[in-house]
């Protein structure tokens, strides 16, 4: 819980023009692991030092309901729930013996909790937490705790809360990430699946046309999508219904009031930071080109290629060791990127197939095989990070996060 | 069979007008506590049974339902279950995890609750799994699917915990994966010792608030313990606040159990599975522990082979109050036959295998003011059968529970074209979408 985003987020040039070339000039950098993954923070893309590209920070807690299965607590969703309730009872606990004990230091010193520090103006509500939930029953799960501990909730991911009552987010703002789930390409993948997953992935793009019209607060976010793909999930979200005004507030205005950065962005008004995009049509239509980015009143000039050339990186036949605790297992595979989505297939110890999740967005690439073991397939998620021709990252199993890293085929 | 003719009276004359009133005239009402009445009406009101009798006023606008040639029998009760649970059922990291709690990963993203509507299980206790010598704190429900699982739980009902005892918690069939090292206890002595040292804990625990308690009303200025969830949660047992649902086979542990809950002064509600139930049943109800078990399974692993058909006969018969239960989201779809093979293994009368997976059950969950029989001011939990449920020739036609079909077997089979209907416009929606 207590890292901080505006301490630990490194991006290069690169990274900030991936994201500028969309149109982007503000992003909310959060940090990505973890139960409590740390406070994030508001982030102009500016260039020059990366200090001066804060505009918020913290800007709010993080949080998720992550499990791994490692055998440590906690290990399943029912421990991860218990976990988060446990540890706002201590951030409650720690404020309360660190009142008294400055108040009256005869009284027993509290131990010193970094964790817990940056928990307090959580349960304080001085500071938000955003809960990554896509289903009605984890944002349901979500608002319980927040209930319960008076927090200042938001959610992010929510692209199944297409089928909630507007009653359930009364007061949540809700950060829909546009990373809608594609139809898989096999037919029985398809089609061969339950009513409500096919429902789910269908209307999951209808989210934010739902949420408008029943008068939910919504920004629009690109989440563990590539910053290639947002303004195409943002277009997916209009053509199921979303009106080009409500998405233009969505990626504007609404994300600086849920961070409370309406003074200084979100409008074009005077005295607020000169962050101007001018596009050569409305910023919605296919084939939308920026012809001038400012940020913080600067002109940058994002290069176009920058992307392209990236995503030919991953592209070719990958030999990657993972190192499991009964040996080193080897596992090939063949990729190919097409704007940030990863596409391809695997074989090796583990058995072979498609490999799905692929996202690459430079230099982290994740992608996610069906590795065979007695008899049983499990999902292996690879998180790794490309530089050049080699790779290396963790892979969470079901034999807990292991380590790898591999070359490409010349 | 007894046959019944008094006339019983409404009781619910101050209900409210907007109150559905459905009658289910004409059928064999199985009312388990009361007897079997022939050609009799149930008149349910709003979510409660208004009246039961052979000679029930129907009032006018009630929707009627005849159910002649028809049973009408109380929802099933399955005092085990581990179904509609996100992720695992175990967390396994600890060998006590009072702290976490079934009611925080329940789903609806599963299909067996409706499957088990569709065999007349209506009312589980959805427990922890057996990994750790105190599982985490379970949770009753009633099947009310496509309802939000908030709505699923039985508001009011007891607080309930997992305890497992035996050859799980010894983690004898919960191997960690290659690399993590294999957790205390690795013996029943070990079990042993994690139960009675939790509650040595928890009395410490305890102490500790009472002393703040006694400060701050002398007017200290004292800061308040740390609130532990788990300590917590076994001071709530001490104090009477949480039923114990125990994990066990074998008899020499259920008497360990019996003797630890004696020294540190708390109940036992239930031994589960208790396959060796028939060896102690008068220690059992000595101490007033009841058993849910299974009629006929077991020989699955090394502490479930010294056991027999008779023991849910034998059990009953020694008084210990004895439910048959699952265990398995498929055998919550039947827990009426495994009733039925208690008159075949040990000759029970047709109305004790009926108390088996009905009253008997609500009585074990401290629920049977509300649930459990066919009787005026109890929960409608109703399931009218095509014949007489011991049989394995009748099925489900409707299931109730609080007044509302959760399931009906005409409309499951309409509802079965909508469905297919509405994936394919789904599927033709999505082919639509031009690709970018």
């Amino acid at each position: 819980a207590a890292s901080v985003a505006a301490e630990t987020i490194v991006l290069s040039e690169a990274d900030l023009d991936t994201r500028r070339i969309t149109g982007v000039t503000t992003v909310l950098a959060v940090p990505s692991t973890g139960i409590f993954s740390g406070r994030s923070v508001v982030l102009n893309l500016s260039s020059g030092p990366a200090a001066s590209r804060v505009v918020r920070t913290p800007a709010a807690m993080h949080a998720a309901f992550r499990t791994r299965p490692t055998w440590t607590y906690p290990d399943s969703l029912m421990g991860v729930v218990a976990y988060l309730r446990q540890s706002f009872l201590d951030a409650q606990h720690h404020a309360a013996a660190r009142a008294a004990y400055d108040r009256n230091p005869a009284q027993p010193r509290p131990a010193a909790s970094a964790d817990l520090d940056a928990l307090t103006p959580v349960v304080r509500r001085e500071l938000p937490i955003v809960f990554m939930a896509d289903s009605p029953e984890a944002i349901r799960r979500a608002a319980s705790l927040a209930r319960e501990f008076n927090l200042r909730l938001i959610i992010a991911g929510a692209r199944q809360a297409y089928s909630m009552d507007a009653g359930e987010l009364r007061g949540v703002p809700v950060l829909v990430s546009v990373d809608w789930q594609d139809a898989p390409s096999a037919r029985e993948d398809r089609e061969e699946q339950p009513l409500r997953v096919i429902r789910d992935r269908v209307l999951g793009p209808t989210t934010p046309a739902v949420l408008a019209k029943k008068g939910v607060q919504f920004a629009l976010v690109s989440g563990s999508g590539g910053a290639g793909d947002f303004l195409r999930g943002i277009r997916a979200a209009i053509r199921e219904g979303l009106s080009t005004d409500d998405a233009l507030r969505a990626v504007t205005i609404t994300p600086a009031r849920i961070f409370g950065v309406d003074r200084q962005l979100g409008t074009l008004e005077r005295g607020k930071i000169a962050n101007v995009v001018v596009t050569d049509r409305p910023i919605f239509e296919r084939r939308v080109k920026m012809t001038h980015l400012f940020v913080d009143g600067r002109e940058v000039r994002p290069q176009p290629a920058a992307e392209t050339t990236a995503a030919s990186a991953v592209d070719g036949t990958w030999n990657l060791t993972v190192v499991a605790p009964q040996g080193e297992i080897a596992i090939h595979v063949t990729l190919r990127a097409e704007r940030g989505h990863v596409s391809g297939t695997f074989s090796g110890d583990r058995g072979s197939g498609e490999i799905t999740g692929g996202h690459y967005d430079r230099p982290a690439l994740q992608f996610t095989i069906s590795a065979e073991l007695e008899a049983e397939t499990h999902d292996w998620v690879f998180n790794g990070t490309v530089d050049d021709d080699r790779i290396e990252g963790t892979v969470s199993t079901n034999l807990g996060t292991l380590q790898f890293s591999g070359s490409k085929q010349p | 069979m007894k046959k019944w003719g008094a006339l019983l009276l409404s009781i619910a004359a101050g209900a409210s007008a907007q109150e559905r009133v459905t009658a289910i005239t004409n059928a064999t009402i199985l009312t388990v506590t009361s007897g079997t009445i022939d050609r009799g009406t149930v008149l349910i009101r709003g979510s409660k049974i208004a009246a039961v009798g052979a000679d029930v006023a129907v009032p006018a606008g009630a929707t009627v339902i005849d159910a002649t040639g028809k049973y009408v029998f109380p929802g099933i009760i399955d005092t085990h279950s581990h179904s509609a649970v996100e992720g695992s059922v175990n967390e396994v990291s600890l060998p006590n995890t009072g702290m976490v709690r079934i009611a925080d990963a329940l789903t609806a993203d599963e299909i067996s609750p409706y499957r088990q509507l569709a065999g007349g299980t209506t009312t589980a206790l959805i427990l922890h799994g057996s990994s750790n010598a105190i599982g985490g704190q379970s949770e009753i429900v009633k099947w009310k699917w496509g309802r939000p699982v908030s709505e699923w739980i039985v508001a009011g009902a007891p607080r309930t915990i997992k305890f497992a005892l035996g050859e799980n918690p010894k983690s004898a069939n919960f191997r960690p994966p290659p690399g993590i090292e294999r957790q205390y206890p690795s013996t029943r002595m070990g079990v042993e010792e994690v139960v009675r040292k939790s509650f040595v804990d928890a009395r410490d625990y305890m102490a500790r608030w009472d002393e703040y308690e006694t400060r701050r009303k002398r007017g200290e200025d004292v800061v308040p313990p740390r609130r532990d969830l788990l300590m917590e949660t076994m001071a709530d047992i001490l104090r009477g606040n949480i039923d114990v649902h125990s994990h066990a086979y074998r008899a020499d542990e259920i008497l360990m159990l019996i003797d630890v809950a004696r020294e540190h002064g708390f109940d036992i509600r239930a031994f589960q599975h208790v396959l060796e139930g028939y060896k102690v049943a008068r220690e059992m109800m000595a101490a007033g522990v009841g058993g849910g078990t299974f009629i006929d399974w077991w020989g699955y692993k090394a502490e479930a082979y010294d056991a027999t058909p008779y023991n849910v006969a034998l059990m009953v018969r020694s008084g210990v109050l004895t439910a048959v239960n699952s265990d398995s989201s498929e055998l919550a779809r039947h827990l009426n036959y495994d009733a039925a093979k208690a008159m075949k293994y040990g000759g029970l009368s047709e109305e004790e295998a009926l108390r088996l997976c009905t009253i008997n059950g609500a009585k074990l969950l401290r629920l049977d003011d509300r649930i459990g029989s066919i009787e005026a001011g109890k929960d409608a939990d109703l399931v009218i059968w095509t014949g007489h449920p011991l049989s394995t020739y009748s099925r489900v036609e409707t299931t109730f529970i609080e007044g509302e079909i959760y399931f009906d077997r005409a409309r499951d089979l309409r509802q079965r074209q909508e469905r297919a209907r509405e994936k394919a416009d789904l599927l033709a929606r999505e082919r639509a979408r031009r690709p970018e």
